[in-house]
């Protein structure tokens, strides 16, 4: 039985690094993770966030553009619709289950400040102006605001479908929508007052140039050595303000006022541009470290994360749940042996429920059962 | 003019030999490193009214953790109760430093405020009386909602002047230490504005964050692993402790200033 889905045209590494990107935001969100001090937020100034938004376009850009050369625009609009239905689907009942959890817990462990921390406080105050809320996306529970972002992005994916053949023109809109957040802060409206805490309007960049390089792959700029040293010069600049923000703020002083300004105030929500920058470089000395067909993606050692990346959706939305019950066991009992424990059946559960979702999906795509597959299976499956 | 005089004035009374107020019983202060209880910045206007032998009006502006907070949903608090929060024990730990020098403490703030929401209660409060402290907690909530932390640069900068034209000192607290928080929020701008905000003269941060992750390092005080039972004391001694150490670092402030 084959659970990896591979082909000679299937782009394993973006599977790999979005199964690494899932893994993280896993160990990122658990309170006390040991792991959660070495992952990707450590040492960039960008995080699991950044890679999955990006490689969510590059599979957008992927299935959907594709699509639309074979069936048309409103076909492939269409499907990229009832995908953002799935994910909203997913992210009300990701919604209910994890209130259960945290509120249950909350609860029966006397701890009233679970409820705070992860905003599901309002729901005891105004349950049913926040079920309203819920549903209309303006009210997300911390690490419940990913899904709503990616059901946005897709909403606008799908306007913007046609300008996927004008690369140039939909880079242009694309960036002058970021600029004007940029500028102005404009923000989708949230319950209580504030904007969304990933704002689309500015990750929808990050989102349309994973599609363009997906869909309309531009020859990369010769010779490289310049953008090599320009990535690896963002990449380390990163590096050393992290280094002095968290270990030796008394540097700060000695900058010059805009230079502290400007990386102090570094905000995740609007997608800073030191953030993009970063995420950008990291994407460009991936490209150019990892060939197409590096040998090793293919491996036994690859694999797991390679699978939970091929069904990123079932897996995300576990992960949160697997999260929570760890972040219970890791309040229970401190040792090194639990640490082990939620980080190993963590990663377990998250490489078995990414199994389950692969053979469900494999057994339902026998030519038998779906005779209309015309479609290559990199144009089908990397919408995640 | 006034001005001048009355720094003409702090010196005169400086320059005169005083006991050391840093070495002045605070306790141990919960075994705080000493790096979160000393500050080299001075604290002028501090230094002045103590010298002058009080009362000493103190301004507390924060969120939950400064006012204290009750669950509207279940009647329980969830952070010390009002009253009871560290600023209270800030006070009463200055008061057992410098025996004879009252303190008068003044608490504005509200659960989940931002400091932008803060601003008009500091600028009501600095028009009401004069105050030589000013305490401002913030950046929990502006982490929490993922605001843009120019904005907070900003409203901080403001904040800082005011209170320096006020004729104060002020002590900026970052959030509390806590698992969740460093996991699922992006602390690190935040703490960066604070950072930036405290190279103003006459402000200060008070390390609040890590001074609570040395304490639950030592197992002395740690909030997400302390059970049920245990909860309401372990709240008590941080405000407790955090009261201390914030006394002795403030007295270590105005010492500064003497020499």
């Amino acid at each position: 039985m084959q659970l990896i889905r591979s082909n000679r045209n299937r782009d394993l590494r973006v599977d790999f690094f979005r199964g690494l990107a899932l893994w993280w935001i896993y160990t990122d969100h658990i309170p006390g993770d040991v792991l959660g001090d070495y992952s990707l937020r450590n040492f960039a100034m960008c995080d699991a966030t950044e890679i999955f938004v990006l490689l969510a376009g590059f599979g957008a850009g992927l299935a959907y553009g594709l699509e639309m050369d074979r069936q048309g625009y409103l076909y492939a609009a269409a499907d990229a619709l009832r995908r953002a239905w799935t994910l909203y689907i997913a992210h009300i009942f990701l919604f209910v289950v994890y209130t259960a959890q945290v509120a249950y817990s909350a609860t029966a462990l006397d701890r009233i400040f679970y409820l705070e921390e992860t905003r599901l406080d309002v729901l005891a105050e105004a349950p049913y102006r926040a079920l309203l809320e819920a549903l209309l996306l303006r009210f997300q529970p911390s690490l419940l605001n990913i899904l709503p972002l990616y059901v946005v992005l897709l909403l606008m994916f799908a306007a913007a479908l046609p300008l996927l053949r004008r690369p140039a023109l939909l880079f242009a809109i694309s960036l002058a929508g970021y600029a004007v957040v940029r500028f102005t802060g404009v923000n989708l409206p949230a319950w209580t007052g504030e904007g969304w805490y990933f704002n689309p309007l500015a990750w929808q960049l990050l989102f349309m140039i994973g599609a363009i390089l997906a869909y309309a792959p531009p020859k990369m700029p010769r010779p490289h050595w310049p953008f090599d040293l320009l990535a690896v010069l963002v990449l380390l600049s990163g590096i050393i303000v992290i280094w002095v923000i968290d270990i030796h703020p008394p540097i700060l002083a000695l900058m010059p006022a805009p230079v502290i300004r400007f990386i102090i105030t570094e905000d995740k929500t609007g997608l800073h541009p030191f953030r993009l920058l970063s995420i950008l470089s990291l994407a460009w000395l991936t490209v150019r470290l990892v060939p197409f067909d590096a040998a090793w993606v293919r491996t036994r050692l690859a694999a797991p994360l390679v699978l939970i990346g091929q069904n990123s959706l079932s897996v995300f939305c576990s992960g949160i749940f697997f999260g929570f019950l760890a972040r219970l066991g890791l309040e229970a009992d401190e040792s090194v042996g639990m640490q082990v424990a939620v980080n190993l059946l963590g990663a377990l559960a998250m490489v078995a429920v990414g199994g389950l979702a692969a053979w469900y999906r494999s057994k339902g795509r026998t030519p038998a059962s779906r005779p209309s597959v015309s479609l290559p299976a990199v144009a089908r499956t990397d919408t995640g | 003019m006034l001005r001048l005089a009355s720094r003409l004035l702090a010196c005169a009374i400086l320059a005169l030999p005083a006991p050391s107020w840093a070495a002045s019983d605070t306790g141990d202060a919960c075994g705080a490193p000493e790096e979160f209880t000393t500050t080299g910045a001075p604290l002028g206007q501090l230094a002045t009214a103590i010298a002058a032998g009080g009362p000493v009006a103190v301004l507390a502006v924060g969120s939950a953790t400064t006012v204290g907070s009750v669950s509207s949903a279940t009647g329980l608090p969830t952070s010390a109760m009002p009253g009871a929060t560290f600023p209270w024990h800030m006070t009463r730990a200055l008061e057992a430093a410098l025996p004879g020098v009252k303190f008068a403490l003044t608490v504005r703030g509200g659960r989940g405020m931002t400091a932008e929401e803060m601003l008009p209660l500091l600028d009501a409060a600095l028009k009401e009386q004069h105050y030589p402290l000013v305490l401002w907690q913030t950046g929990t909530v502006e982490a929490a909602r993922g605001l843009r932390p120019d904005g907070m640069l900003d409203v901080l900068h403001t904040g800082a002047e005011r209170v320096r034209d006020a004729g104060g000192d002020l002590v900026l607290i970052d959030p509390q230490f806590s698992r969740f928080l460093r996991a699922n929020t992006d602390l690190d701008p935040y703490e960066g504005v604070l950072q930036q905000v405290a190279t103003m003269p006459g402000v200060v941060m008070f390390h609040r964050f890590d001074l609570m992750r040395a304490w639950a390092n030592d197992g002395r005080i740690d909030l997400e692993h302390t059970q049920k039972a245990d909860r309401d004391k372990a709240l008590d001694d941080l405000n407790e402790c955090l009261g201390k150490a914030l006394a002795r670092f403030v007295l270590s402030g105005a010492d500064v200033q003497k020499k």
